[in-house]
């Protein structure tokens, strides 16, 4: 048996979580940007409901336009994961279950899955979609949401403001700050390890649901005659551009593409691209 | 006595109940306690005054209803008087202590009220009374203090002799624990003797009543506050002497006197043993190189002695796997894994293991390296765990830990996926238990399942994550439905996989079924200390009233209360003690008033009863669902705060103890009752895994079959 510990009493509140870079043996490097709170205000909350109680688990939405759902390599990117859920939960969630879209008269709601239903209010919500009420309970499969609309809407300072050629991270349907700036050289975005060697662009401290569908050596980021291409490195994870899945070859970006490592999201930026550049 | 009219105030008791703290007493409630009637009985060694006496009407508001005694008894508020300087009042639903000083000690009480709060939240506070109030009446200040005190009697002598020498080198290190921090604090007691320690039997082994003799060290000389703290030493010596001989201790400070701290004569007095000695010399001795100049001097000889003391629990393992023996499953996919260490640090042995099981799926050969990489990665990360973390951190996080390597396990299997994709296209089930000292962490994913075998009953320790789970919590299924849809239970939910990570939140650690049996990780083992006595290292049962989170296992560590973990009941047992020694833990009802007090407090928990030192037919049984006779339901468990807590609890093993991790090669195809039986066949863990996996051929597994097991024993103490 072990003796008392006399000194440092432990903290009541905060048993110890192991370090995972402690135990896998490396560590990676730090980006604490990746994991930070993000800057803007939610401008829509969905709080999920366990045996009609309100757990205080929140899905944001801090964009004009989001998806929910489960994400899968098969049908794309989501804004808001709910692969985190339970297995009960996650049963019969889309992939994606639904898209939120603010319109001047307020949130529109719009289903996706052709297989769940959606529920709000206890009432199937038709394909076209239902707006969406402060207080009302939206249901996808077996979860319900309690809904909470806020009237906050802001903007990152400085977002699509004349920058050069960069990406910009996106959470819960918003860029979140983050910003990757690219010049003449070609980078790879991935998560370092012993094995796969390192990469340019480290985004293992994303968020664990993110995080975890990002490769070793996901994509490649390059110029080529004045324009920008993103190619797939990973055979195992999935590239997007604007949600659709990337086919093997470079694919040029335009201003304001969204390219998909996995589940996490950017857009990208160059204001000074030419007007003929951007595709109609 | 005089029958009162209903108190219209009861907002302090409740509030106090539930562990808030309260800052402002009602006026006429203190006005209650102050003047109560003088009717003075003894019980429990203390004299009681009555105070007041609740009506019929009281009880039934007061008391929940699934607390309120049946027939209804009569119910009295009652004060405790100690010596003639300090009164104790004992009252409410759960009983707070009260303490009232005369004029003369009105210094000292005020005193008392600052210690208090200086020690609230430290190590030396848990054998405190937490203030909840102070105020004066007529220029006498009264102290409220906190609950946690039902059952709080005085330690007599007789007591001392009869209790285990390791119990109460248990208790004195609390008491030196907090003497230690009343030094710190600037106060000293000078006076203390076996008089002025009561039990507090639930939650904390020893408390001090005698605090109004408290001394302000600031306000003395420096050689006298020197000499104050001398005493306390040399108080503490005297009760550990007690602990160890019958010989009066005067006598006994006599002959040492008289012969020195010679080894001749401690053997005399039977005191020649490892660590005693040095405490005895240290604490009581005049010599001044040897004595101890302060607490802390104390505290390590303390702790030193009992390490010496301890009965640490061995491990023997075995494990067995095999293809089986279905003609279209060529090879084995099943791995298992162990890696120990034990060392010596300080006297105390300290076992660290982790055990694992991983079933591979997806194709033969992808299948084998899945499961393959699963366990070496996650014993290497054990190793990494052990080389960069203290033992402590380790003893406190089991579950913590073995999550953490189940998924450091995910990573490593996602990263050959991505380096190898043609090699590694396979995933695997999970199941490992990582072991510190007595406690033991688990962390699973999949449907590879651990028992644990206790006094012969099978309890399950995880879920499958399946399908059938599934569709049960959604109501596709009942329980019984999905018992036998094999499909279903097929058909995983969560594992590793070598073509993306998992989440953390998928990573299992025990059933959360189990929650009401486990313990959450505490702030270090000065709460829960355990010892090791195999009556004492038991499962915590569930808590006989679920509705009072004052008293449940999961005590909220966020208030200011003390955590509400309670001092496992059988601190006070081992196996064939006299019937008074269990005594300890319920009032004395040798008196009327005693009678009255024991029926109004709340009935103690059912497990203060000793737990069984072997395993036998004729002992009690665990409060844990089996295997064998758990409602279906309970498999199919969905309640997300549990999910929460079983991911953070740890299982205490204790001395005869069985754990089983298999694959669903064998759970799948033996009963539960075949696998308890088997379990049982034999001491040799080498022969149980072997009859494992050869019973579930017999039974035509269609699956790989893999069993690890671990028989728990228990080391022979340095000190007899």
């Amino acid at each position: 048996m072990q003796p008392f510990k006399l000194t440092p009493v432990k903290s009541l509140t905060d048993p110890l979580q192991p370090n995972l870079e402690t135990l896998q043996g490396w560590e990676n490097d730090t980006w604490a940007a990746l994991h930070q709170p993000h800057p803007l205000p939610s401008l829509l909350e969905l709080e999920l409901l366990r045996d009609g109680a309100l757990t205080g688990l929140l899905f944001s939405v801090r964009g004009p336009a989001a998806t929910m759902g489960r994400y899968a390599p098969q049908t794309g990117p989501v804004d808001l994961d709910l692969g985190v859920l339970q297995d009960h939960e996650r049963y019969q969630i889309g992939l994606p279950h639904v898209r939120f879209g603010l319109e001047p008269e307020g949130w529109w709601l719009e289903p996706l899955s052709p297989v769940y239903p959606t529920y709000l209010d206890d009432a199937e919500v038709p394909r076209g979609g239902l707006r969406l009420t402060d207080g009302s309970h939206l249901g996808l499969g077996q979860v319900t949401f309690r809904v909470h609309t806020s009237p906050n809407v802001a903007r990152l300072s400085g977002y699509g403001r004349n920058v050069g050629p960069s990406l910009h991270l996106k959470r819960d349907g918003a860029p979140c700050g983050v910003v990757i700036d690219l010049d003449d050289r070609a980078l790879v975005l991935g998560r370092q390890s012993p094995w796969t060697g390192p990469v340019d662009i480290d985004l293992s401290d994303l968020p664990d649901p993110q995080r975890i569908h990002v490769a070793r050596r996901h994509a490649r980021v390059f110029e080529l005659e004045g324009r920008w291409y993103v190619e797939r490195l990973s055979d195992r994870c999935e590239l997007f551009v604007n949600r659709r899945q990337d086919t093997g070859s470079p694919i040029p970006m335009f201003n304001g593409d969204e390219v998909g490592l996995g589940n996490v999201l950017f857009v990208f930026q160059d204001t000074q691209l030419h007007d003929e550049d951007t595709p109609a | 006595m005089t029958e009162s009219p209903r108190p219209p105030e009861t907002t302090g008791d409740a509030s106090a109940a539930q562990g808030q703290r309260v800052t402002d007493l009602p006026e006429a409630l203190k006005q209650r306690l102050t003047e109560g009637s003088g009717t003075v009985c003894r019980i429990n060694g203390f004299q009681v005054r009555l105070v007041e006496e609740l009506t019929q009407r009281d009880i039934s508001e007061r008391l929940p209803e699934a607390a309120r005694p049946a027939p209804p008894p009569r119910v009295f508020r009652v004060g405790l008087t100690v010596d003639s300087n300090t009164s104790l009042h004992m009252g409410g639903e759960r009983m707070r202590l009260l303490l009232v000083a005369p004029n003369e000690h009105a210094q000292g009480i005020r005193a008392l009220k600052r210690a208090l709060d200086w020690l609230e939240g430290k190590p030396g506070g848990r054998a405190l009374p937490q203030t909840v109030d102070l105020w004066e009446s007529g220029g006498v200040p009264m102290l409220l203090t906190s609950d946690h005190l039902r059952g709080t009697r005085a330690l007599t002598r007789d007591d001392w002799l009869r209790l285990d020498r390791d119990v109460s080198v248990e208790w004195l290190i609390q008491l030196a624990l907090t003497l230690q921090g009343l030094h710190q604090a600037g106060f000293a007691l000078g006076q203390l003797t076996a008089r002025d320690l009561a039990i507090r039997s639930e939650a904390d082994p020893v408390v001090l009543v005698h605090l109004g003799q408290l001394i302000e060290l600031e306000r003395l000389p420096e050689a006298l506050a020197l000499e104050m703290i001398d005493r306390d030493i040399f108080a503490v010596g005297k009760l550990l002497l007690r602990a160890f001989t019958t010989v009066p201790v005067g006598r006994v400070l006599g002959l040492f006197e008289a012969l020195g701290y010679e080894p001749e004569a401690m053997m005399e007095l039977g005191l020649a043993r490892a660590g005693l000695m040095q405490v005895l010399s240290g604490a009581l001795g005049s010599a001044a190189e040897l004595s101890y100049s302060n607490m802390d001097e104390l505290l390590d000889g303390l702790l030193q002695l009992r390490a010496e003391m301890e009965r640490p629990l061995t491990f023997r393992t075995g494990v067995a796997s095999s293809c089986g023996n279905y003609p279209l499953r060529r090879t084995d996919q099943d791995s298992a894994g162990m890696t120990e260490t034990r060392y010596v640090y300080h006297g105390s042995l300290r076992h660290l293991g982790f055990y694992c099981v991983a079933d591979g799926v997806g194709g033969e050969e992808a299948g084998e390296l899945a499961s393959q990489v699963a366990i070496s990665s996650a014993l290497a990360g054990f190793h990494r765990a052990v080389g960069l973390y203290d033992y402590d951190d380790l003893h406190a996080n089991t579950t913590a830990f073995a999550r953490g390597l189940v998924k450091i396990a995910a990573q490593r299997l996602a990263i050959a996926g991505e380096e190898e994709p043609d090699v590694h296209k396979g995933a695997t089930t999970f199941t490992g238990m990582l072991i510190a000292g007595g406690r033991a962490g688990l962390g699973h994913i999949g449907d590879s399942r651990a028992y644990l075998l206790r006094h012969e009953r099978l309890i399950p320790l995880t879920r499958d994550h399946n399908l059938a789970a599934i569709r049960v919590a959604v109501g596709e299924l009942t329980p019984e439905e999905a018992e036998v849809s094999e499909d279903d239970q097929r058909q995983l939910a969560r594992y590793l996989d070598t073509s993306q990570e998992i989440p953390m939140e998928w990573i299992d650690g025990y059933d959360p079924a189990l929650i009401p049996s486990l313990i959450e990780p505490d702030e270090g083992l000065v709460a829960t200390p355990t010892f090791a006595t195999p009556a004492a290292a038991g499962l915590f049962r569930s808590d006989p009233n679920p509705s009072n989170p004052a008293s449940g296992l999961f005590g909220n560590t966020n208030t200011l209360s003390p955590p509400a973990i309670p001092m496992d009941p059988p601190l006070f047992a081992t196996s064939g003690l006299p019937p008074s020694r269990r005594d300890l833990t319920t009032p004395s009802t040798s008196t009327p008033l005693g009678e009255l007090l024991a029926a109004s407090l709340p009935s103690p928990p059912d497990d203060w009863s000793p737990a069984p030192p072997q395993v036998g037919p004729d002992e009690p049984e665990p409060d844990l669902p089996s295997a064998a006779d758990t409602a279906l339901r309970d498999r199919y468990f969905y309640d997300a705060a549990l999910e929460e807590r079983a991911r953070v609890g740890h299982l205490e093993l204790q001395r005869g103890d069985r754990v089983l991790i298999v694959s669903d090669g064998v759970s799948g195809d033996l009963t539960p009752d075949q696998l308890r039986d088997l379990m049982l066949s034999s001491d040799d863990p080498d022969v149980v895994a072997r009859s494992l996996t050869e019973a579930s051929m017999q039974a035509f597994a269609a699956d790989n079959v893999t069993a690890l097991v671990i028989l728990i024993e228990q080391a022979e103490p340095n000190l007899r």
